[in-house]
C-alpha cells in the first residue's frame, strides 16, 4: 500500500500527485510506476510535495533509476498548485547521489560524470519507448490475426481506419470499407496507439496501422516474421517484469502486491 | 542419474553451481551486503516455498549440505563450478576457484573446476589464469563483464587485453568460455551485459574452436541473443535462471524455452540450476514432466522429445566438456560446434 499523508489539506491533493505518478512508466517494463508498487510514499505539505521510490533491487540499473526520478518529479510538478518537488530514492546502491541529483536538477551524466552512454537518460528513455511500441503492436496485431483478419488486412490498415478504440464492447475497425465490431481489443489498440504517438511517427490518418519503427508500413508475406521480433521483446519485456514484481514484493514483503503473470 | 517411470536413465550435468561465502565475516562493505541480498531474494521468489533457506545459511552453506542437494537428492551426476570473485566486495572473494578447489580434489568426479580471467588484470593476470589453468586442469572458464574494479565498472569482450586472454584460452585448450549476460545483478551501465561483444568473438575465434555458453540466455535482451546465436554454431544458451521459471511462471517458462528450441534447437542448450540460487531437484522433477502447452505451440513449431531433454540435461554439456557418459544412458549427441 502507498502511504499517503497531507500535513496540511487543501491546494494540492495527494490523490492528484499519484494521478500524475500513473502516467509514469518505468521503461524497461511499460507499467506505471505506481501499478508496479515503486512508490513508496507521497507526502503534501501546501504546494511541496515529497515523493520516495523504491525498486526492487539494491542494484537496479541508475541509469533506469534516474530516468524514473526524473520523470516523477516532472509530472509531479505538472499538477496545478505545486510548486516544489522532492524525489528520493530509498535503499538502493545511489539513493544518496540519485536523490541529491534529482533535486539540483542536474543531469544523470552530471552526477556520475563519464558512466552515461549517451549526454544524459533521454536516449535510454527513447530506445525503450521503442521496444514498447514493437511489443504493444505485436500485442495487436495478433489480437487481429487472431480475430480472423488476414494478414493483407492486418497491413493494410490506416489510422483512420480505427473507427473507435473507446468502447467498452470492443473495437470498431473500418476494414475494406466495411465496419466491423472486434470483441475485447479497444485496451490493446489504445495502449498501442498511446505508444505510438510517443515515438514521433506519423500520425496523420493515411499513415500505416502497423508499421516499424520508422514508419515503413510491412508487407503481407513479411507480416508473420515481423511480429517474430515484437514477440521477442515482449519476452524479455516479461521477463523483466515477473522479475521485478517478484523482487519487490520479496524484498519489502508485500503480499500480493503485484501480479505475476502465469 | 535420474530415473523415468519406465525405468530409463538420464544423465545429468549441472551447468553452473557455486559454492560462495557471502557470511558477514567475509563483506568488505555494503555493495556485498546489498549482493546477498539480492541474491536470496531471487532464491526466495522463484523457489517452491519448501526449498526455501533461511538468510544465515543461504550466506554460507557446507559442504554436505551442497552434496546432498546435488548428488543425492537432485539427480546431479557432474556438476561444474562457475566462479565469480568480486574481490572488491568480499575479502577472500565471492566463489573463487580456489575455494571450488577444495571440493573437487575431494570429489574429482563429480565436479568440474572452471576458472575464471579478468583482462583489466592484464600481464599479471594472464600469468596468473595459466598457472591455474596446469595446476588444476582447467577446461573451461566464466567470464563476468559487468564485475566492478576499482573505478571499472565493466569490461568488453572485445578489449585488446581481453583478446590476448582468449588466445591463451585456445592456447591451453579451455576451450568453454562461459559468459554472464543475464540479470542477477544489474551492471551500472546498461549495456555491461549487452550480447554484441559476443558476436565478434564468436566469430572471431570460432575456428579455433573456442564455444561460447551464454549463461541466462542474454535475458532480458532475449531478443538479441537469439540473432547471435542463430548466427554462430558455437554458442551456447546456459539455462541459468531461466529453469526455475518453470515453477513460479510455468507458461512463461514455455515461452522462452520454445524461443530458445527455435534459434538454437535442443544440442546447444545446457542445463543448470544456478546453485545455491535454486536446488536442481525440484527444477528437474518439473522439467521431466514439462510439455509445451498448445498455444505455445500455435505459435512456435517446435518439439521437446525425451531425447531432447536428455541432451539438456547432461549430453550436451558432457560433450563440451569431454565427460564420459554411461552407456544406458547416452546416446550420439550431433556435432555441432
Amino acid at each position: 500500500m502507498i502511504e499517503i499523508e497531507t500535513a496540511s489539506p487543501g491546494a494540492v491533493s495527494e490523490q492528484a500527485v499519484l494521478a500524475a505518478l500513473r502516467t509514469v512508466s518505468d521503461p524497461e517494463l511499460d507499467e506505471s510506476l505506481v501499478e508496479l508498487g515503486f512508490v513508496d510514499r507521497v507526502r503534501v505539505d501546501g504546494s511541496a510535495v515529497e515523493i520516495v521510490l523504491r525498486l526492487p533491487t539494491f542494484w537496479c540499473a541508475p541509469n533506469f533509476a534516474y530516468l524514473m526520478a526524473v520523470d516523477a518529479r516532472e509530472a509531479a510538478l505538472r499538477v496545478p498548485g505545486v510548486r516544489q518537488v522532492h524525489v528520493a530514492l530509498k535503499d538502493h546502491m545511489y539513493s544518496d547521489e540519485i536523490t541529491t541529483g534529482i533535486s539540483a536538477g542536474q543531469k544523470f551524466d552530471e552526477v556520475f560524470p563519464g558512466q552515461a552512454d549517451g549526454d544524459d537518460v533521454s536516449e535510454l528513455r527513447a530506445l525503450f519507448h521503442g521496444k514498447a511500441f514493437g511489443m504493444r503492436q505485436e500485442q495487436l496485431a495478433r489480437f487481429l490475426l487472431d480475430a480472423g483478419l488476414t494478414a493483407g488486412e492486418v497491413v493494410g490498415l490506416h489510422l483512420e481506419d480505427v473507427l473507435d478504440a473507446t468502447n467498452a464492447s470492443g473495437l470498431r475497425l473500418q476494414i475494406g470499407g466495411q465496419p466491423r465490431l472486434l470483441r475485447g481489443g479497444a485496451p490493446l489498440a489504445r495502449a498501442y496507439l498511446e505508444r505510438r504517438r510517443r515515438v514521433g511517427l506519423d500520425q496523420s490518418g493515411r499513415a500505416p496501422l502497423i508499421t516499424d519503427r520508422d514508419g515503413r508500413a510491412v508487407a503481407a508475406d513479411e507480416l508473420s516474421e515481423y511480429l517474430q521480433c515484437g514477440r521477442r521483446q515482449r519476452i524479455s519485456m516479461t521477463f523483466n517484469a515477473v522479475m521485478c514484481k517478484g523482487l519487490l514484493e520479496t524484498r519489502y514483503d508485500l503480499q500480493g502486491g503485484g501480479q505475476r503473470p502465469t | 542419474m535420474y530415473r523415468t517411470a519406465d525405468g530409463e536413465e538420464i544423465f545429468v550435468v549441472d551447468g553452473h553451481v557455486h559454492f560462495w561465502d557471502g557470511s558477514p565475516g567475509n563483506q568488505r562493505n555494503r555493495y556485498a551486503e546489498g549482493w546477498v541480498e539480492c541474491f536470496y531474494n531471487y532464491h526466495k521468489n522463484l523457489s517452491p516455498a519448501e526449498y526455501v533457506w533461511p538468510l544465515e545459511q543461504y550466506q554460507r552453506y557446507s559442504e554436505s549440505q551442497m552434496m546432498k542437494d546435488l548428488f543425492e537428492d537432485g539427480y546431479v551426476d557432474v556438476a561444474i563450478f562457475q566462479p565469480t570473485y568480486l574481490r572488491d566486495f568480499f575479502t577472500n572473494g565471492w566463489n573463487t576457484t580456489e575455494q571450488d578447489a577444495v571440493l573437487k580434489a575431494k570429489y574429482p568426479d563429480k565436479f568440474i573446476l572452471n576458472s575464471a580471467w579478468d583482462p583489466r588484470d592484464e600481464a599479471a593476470g594472464l600469468k596468473e589464469f595459466e598457472d591455474k589453468v596446469k595446476r588444476y586442469g582447467i577446461k573451461g572458464v566464466k567470464l563476468y563483464t559487468a564485475e566492478w574494479k576499482g573505478d571499472s565498472r565493466g569490461y568488453k569482450l572485445f578489449d585488446p587485453w581481453a583478446r590476448k586472454y582468449f588466445d591463451k584460452c585456445v592456447e591451453l585448450g579451455v576451450t568453454n568460455i562461459h559468459i554472464h549476460k543475464g540479470p542477477t545483478i544489474w551492471p551500472f551501465n546498461k549495456d555491461a551485459f549487452d550480447v554484441g561483444d559476443v558476436d565478434d568473438c564468436a566469430t572471431l575465434y570460432r575456428d579455433a574452436g573456442l564455444r561460447f555458453i551464454v549463461e541466462h540466455c542474454g535475458l532480458p535482451r532475449v531478443e538479441d541473443f537469439c540473432w547471435i546465436a542463430a548466427q554462430e554454431p558455437n554458442v551456447y544458451g546456459g539455462l541459468a535462471v531461466v529453469m526455475p521459471f518453470i515453477h513460479a511462471s510455468p507458461h512463461y517458462f514455455a515461452e522462452v524455452l520454445a524461443e530458445m528450441l527455435w534459434w538454437l534447437g535442443p544440442d546447444r542448450l545446457i542445463f543448470s540450476s544456478d546453485y545455491a540460487l535454486w536446488s536442481p531437484k525440484w527444477i528437474i522433477d518439473k522439467f521431466m514432466a514439462f510439455e509445451f502447452p498448445q498455444d505455445i505451440l500455435d505459435k512456435r513449431a517446435v518439439t521437446l522429445t525425451l531425447e531432447d531433454k536428455k541432451k539438456i540435461l547432461g549430453l550436451n554439456a558432457a560433450k563440451l566438456y569431454d565427460l564420459p557418459v554411461p552407456s544406458k544412458a547416452g546416446f550420439q549427441v550431433a556435432v555441432t560446434a
